[in-house]
């Protein structure tokens, strides 16, 4: 297992629970998963992951896109996208965030693991 | 007529006038006066006339009762014996002592048995005149009374000649036997008889009979008739003598009437009238010398004085130098008078100065003024330059004309009118507009202002007139484009109007009628008053942003009509600025954006929907394939007969989550379609709870009449109010609709007595994907109340039951009478 340690932002259960049986598959160590942004900053300083991988819609008051750009300022931390928006101005917000990766659903191992490596290398 | 000889006439007039007032009041004060008296005393002197003549009477009478009564008279009427005749009737001495002239003897049957005279000039026995017997078968034998009337006295005429006559009975000695006859006994009143009384009562008495020629005039009828009555008649007969009538009436059946007058000297008359005349005389007298004796001092001290200030007067007016004086002297009420007319004469000559600089600078003005004046009577008798510019007539050419040749035929006959009617006097408006015809055909507009003053002495009009041609054209401009005005704003489909700085509507056109609202009641009203309450806010704050700023801005809200319909318009206005630059009110157009506020709304529901449809195709969708993907993946990793179940159960319960997305997807997509309309409500629960019939829930309804401007899907809502609340309330019994009056309109409330709902809860319920069915009925029934405005919230009590409240504002209900 990679000494890798990714953080997963996802409000749905089972995808959640899919993302992290990927993940685990592909040698990553899933610190923690989180349902919202508010969860998501609690387990980033108490987990120290080296990569989140945030959906955009999630609970809480502020959506994935703005978690992400609070991320940036905080840890300059890299983040990748798990988003079914290819497009529009969603896309646009997102971008804005400067992430290290998209990753557009439905998705495979395959998807994850570049998508995680090149941000892993930037 | 000089002062000198004017003094001499009033002085003789006034004495003329003296004396005229002297013998006026001598006449009818101090005669009339004495006048009363002598009357007074007239009447006296005739009553004390008739008194002596009535004791005549009496005393006859007496003397005849006592003869009557004798017995020896007694015995001679039955016997006619000469003894008694020889004792009493022969000596004339008896006749004289007694005073009778006639003793007549009747027997008891009336006849004359008989009779003596004497005569009183010759002192003879005589006999006596037949025509006695027959005045006394007339008064006191009358016929059919043979005994005679006893005591019967009076007075009669004997052949033109005044008697008194008295007769008794003649008694018998025992007296109780019949009277044997009548005595009658008779004084004439001749001529020596008046005398004796004249003499006795030394006033100048005369009997006569009354006739028509006695009178002769003399006496007026209102006298006779006066007289008749018993009155005394006194008249003066000349200056000196006053006479007093009365009558006295004869004893006959058929009486004559027997005049008596005195005659009575007036002596205080006379001696009045002649010290009237002395007094005239020396009052003519006084007069004259006092003439001679005043003129000296009147002609030295008043009129000398008086004709020297004549005389300096005249001097200064023929000059004509007013700033001369008069001579001052003395010091009585002639120094005042000089000292006056200097006073009088300095104020001319200011007056002449100040006339004269007046006029001046009349001229100057006229002269000068841009205005053209004239002055006229009929003929123009003044102008100035700028009335020879004005009518482009010489000035020469203007003063031979009348005052109405050069005015346009359309006016001259009210121009002309009112002139001559000022000219006389008569009371006519001030100012008039009215054409004229210049001299070279142009036609000008004129303003003239007129009134009449005095020029040389004679009343003239006197007129002032500006040339408002120019003003004419632009009056005539300005309401060409204010009819042009009028017809834009009249015929445009959008509302024009103005307001105050308060919303008060001061104009809007005619074309809100259209909505039910009259233009006069909504002058006067402030515009918010027909808009949305919850539209108000921000309509105030455009309007104050507009007012501030000064620019064009726009904002729309919503108003009800007359109908209760809700309509979308569009303001667009500008502030009304003052000359000073400030606010004075709003202005600009009123636009109905009804349509295209739907249209709009559609868009903005067609745009939403997209956007659902994009997440949940895109996201929620994309989601649980991705899940799908991996949940396949995961089976074909496990070799566990248990997960793969497990799996393949997610696989089928992630499968009737994307039908449900897709279901949703189809419901939403009615959401809108058909416009929103009014709905009874009593028959929307009554057909939403049809469905429910056989759940043993207790309906309960209190709603009437009420409907709801919604979109028709409504019906889906109640549905679902009802089904979530069976479905979920666990042990509910009752279900009740409702409605209340709320600040901002109506409340429907629809509550239920089940398990209610969380307070965590209460806003989730409306969100999309919450609950345990679909979780898509409550928030299809928010996006479909929403489309008309209409909110929905739930506020029961957990534990006790869930309440809905759904919000009507203002314009999306109205209560229907049936």
């Amino acid at each position: 297992m990679s000494d890798v340690k990714l953080l997963i932002v996802e409000d749905d259960d089972i995808l959640a629970r899919i993302i992290s049986w990927r993940l685990t598959n592909l040698g990553y160590n899933v610190c923690g998963r989180a349902t919202s942004g508010a969860e998501a900053m609690e387990l980033l300083v108490r987990e120290k992951p080296d990569l989140v991988l945030m959906d955009i819609n999630i609970k809480g008051d502020i959506d994935g896109i703005e978690t992400t750009n609070r991320i940036k300022k905080m840890f300059e931390m890299p983040v990748v996208y798990l988003t079914s928006h290819s497009d529009g101005p969603t896309l646009e917000r997102a971008k804005a965030t400067r992430p290290e990766g998209f990753v557009l659903k439905p998705f495979g191992d395959h998807d994850l693991r570049v998508a995680i490596e090149l941000a892993l290398k930037k | 007529m000089k002062i000198n000889h004017r003094i001499i006439v009033i002085l003789c007039v006034a004495i003329c006038a003296l004396l005229v007032a002297l013998a006026i009041i001598s006449h009818f004060f101090i005669l009339n006066t004495f006048t009363e008296i002598e009357h007074k005393e007239a009447t006296a002197d005739i009553q004390h006339v008739l008194t002596r003549l009535n004791d005549e009477v009496e005393d006859v009478a007496a003397t005849c009762r006592n003869w009557a009564q004798m017995d020896d008279t007694y015995r001679f009427v039955k016997d006619l014996n000469p003894e008694y005749i020889k004792a009493n009737l022969a000596e004339p001495e008896l006749f004289r002592n007694i005073k009778i002239d006639y003793i007549l003897f009747y027997n008891s049957s009336g006849n004359l048995v008989y009779s003596r005279g004497y005569s009183q000039d010759d002192e003879t026995i005589q006999e006596v005149p037949r025509e006695l017997d027959t005045i006394i078968h007339n008064s006191i034998i009358p016929e059919g009374v043979p005994d005679g009337i006893a005591g019967r006295r009076g007075f009669s005429l004997l052949n033109g000649e005044p008697v008194i006559l008295a007769g008794y009975p003649i008694t018998p000695p025992n007296r109780h036997e019949s009277p044997g006859g009548t005595l009658i006994m008779v004084r004439r009143l001749d001529a020596s008889q008046i005398n004796d009384l004249v003499q006795q009562t030394e006033l100048d008495i005369s009997l006569r009979q009354m006739s028509p020629r006695t009178n002769s005039g003399a006496l007026s009828e209102a006298g006779l008739k006066n007289m008749e009555n018993g009155a005394i008649l006194v008249t003066p007969v000349n200056d000196s003598v006053m006479e007093g009538t009365a009558y006295i009436t004869s004893i006959e059946n058929t009486p004559t009437k027997i005049l008596v007058t005195v005659e009575t000297a007036r002596p205080i008359n006379q001696h009045i009238r002649d010290a009237m005349a002395y007094i005239a005389g020396a009052i003519l007298l006084l007069a004259i010398i006092l003439i001679f004796t005043i003129r000296w001092p009147l002609k030295k001290y008043i009129v000398n004085p008086i004709l020297s200030l004549d005389t300096n007067m005249k001097a200064i007016g023929k000059s004509g130098n007013t700033s001369q004086q008069v001579t001052v002297q003395g010091d009585d009420e002639i120094l005042s008078l000089a000292i006056s007319l200097n006073r009088m004469l300095e104020e001319i000559h200011t007056a002449h100065q100040q006339t004269r600089e007046s006029e001046a600078k009349f001229r100057t003005l006229a002269e000068t003024s841009v205005a053209g004046i004239f002055v006229f009577r009929q003929k123009i008798l003044y102008t100035n330059p700028a009335a020879e510019e004005q009518t482009g007539y010489t000035r020469e050419e203007l003063l031979n004309m009348d005052f109405w040749d050069f005015v346009h035929p359309d006016f001259q006959e009210i121009v002309k009118d009112r002139g001559q009617k000022r000219q006389f006097g008569e009371n006519v408006p001030a100012r008039i507009e009215f054409k004229i015809s210049r001299k070279d055909g142009e036609e000008r507009w004129i303003d003239a202002s007129t009134t009449w003053f005095c020029y040389e002495g004679e009343r003239a009009s006197f007129s002032v007139r500006v040339d408002i041609t120019e003003r004419k054209r632009m009056e005539d401009a300005l309401r060409k484009n204010e009819e042009k005005f009028r017809a834009l704003t009249e015929n445009t489909p959008d509302i024009v109007f103005s307001t105050d700085l308060n919303g008060i509507f001061t104009y809007i056109s005619p074309q809100c009628q259209k909505y039910g609202l009259l233009v006069d009641e909504m002058v006067g009203r402030s515009i918010f008053e027909f808009v949305f309450p919850e539209d108000r806010a921000s309509l105030q704050e455009k309007i104050v942003k507009i007012v501030e700023d000064g620019q064009r801005s726009s904002t729309s809200f919503r108003i009800l009509d007359k109908w209760q319909n809700v309509h979308w318009i569009e303001e667009n206005s500008t502030a009304i600025r003052d000359p000073s630059g400030k606010s004075t009110g709003l202005q600009g157009i009123l636009r109905d954006i009804t349509i295209r506020r739907h249209a709009l709304d559609a868009v903005t529901l067609a745009n939403k929907k997209l956007n659902l449809m994009y997440d949940i195709t895109r996201h929620d969708i994309l989601n649980k394939i991705t899940v799908l993907f991996g949940l396949i993946d995961m089976i074909n990793e496990t070799s566990s007969p248990d997960e793969r179940e497990q799996f393949l159960n997610e696989i089928r319960d992630t499968g009737q989550i994307i039908y449900r997305q897709i279901a949703l997807t189809r419901d939403y997509q009615e959401v809108g379609v058909k416009s929103p309309r009014w709905n009874p409500m009593n028959e929307v629960i009554s057909r939403a709870i049809s469905n429910f019939s056989g759940t043993g829930v207790q309906f309960e309804s209190t709603i009437e009449n009420i409907e709801i401007y919604a979109d028709p899907l409504i019906e889906k809502v109640i549905y679902n109010l009802v089904d979530n609340a069976i479905r979920y309330g666990e042990k509910i019994t009752r279900i009740s609709f409702s409605t209340r009056a709320s600040e901002n309109g109506l409340e429907l409330i629809c509550e239920d007595d089940g398990i209610g709902i969380d307070a965590g809860a209460k806003e989730k319920i409306f969100e999309r994907g919450f609950g345990n069915n679909t979780g898509l009925g409550l928030f299809l029934a928010e996006e479909i109340l929403m489309i008309t405005g209409i909110t929905i919230r739930e506020t029961g009590e957990p534990g006790t039951g869930a309440r809905f409240v759904i919000s009507l504002p203002k314009g999306t209900y109205r209560v229907v009478v049936k």
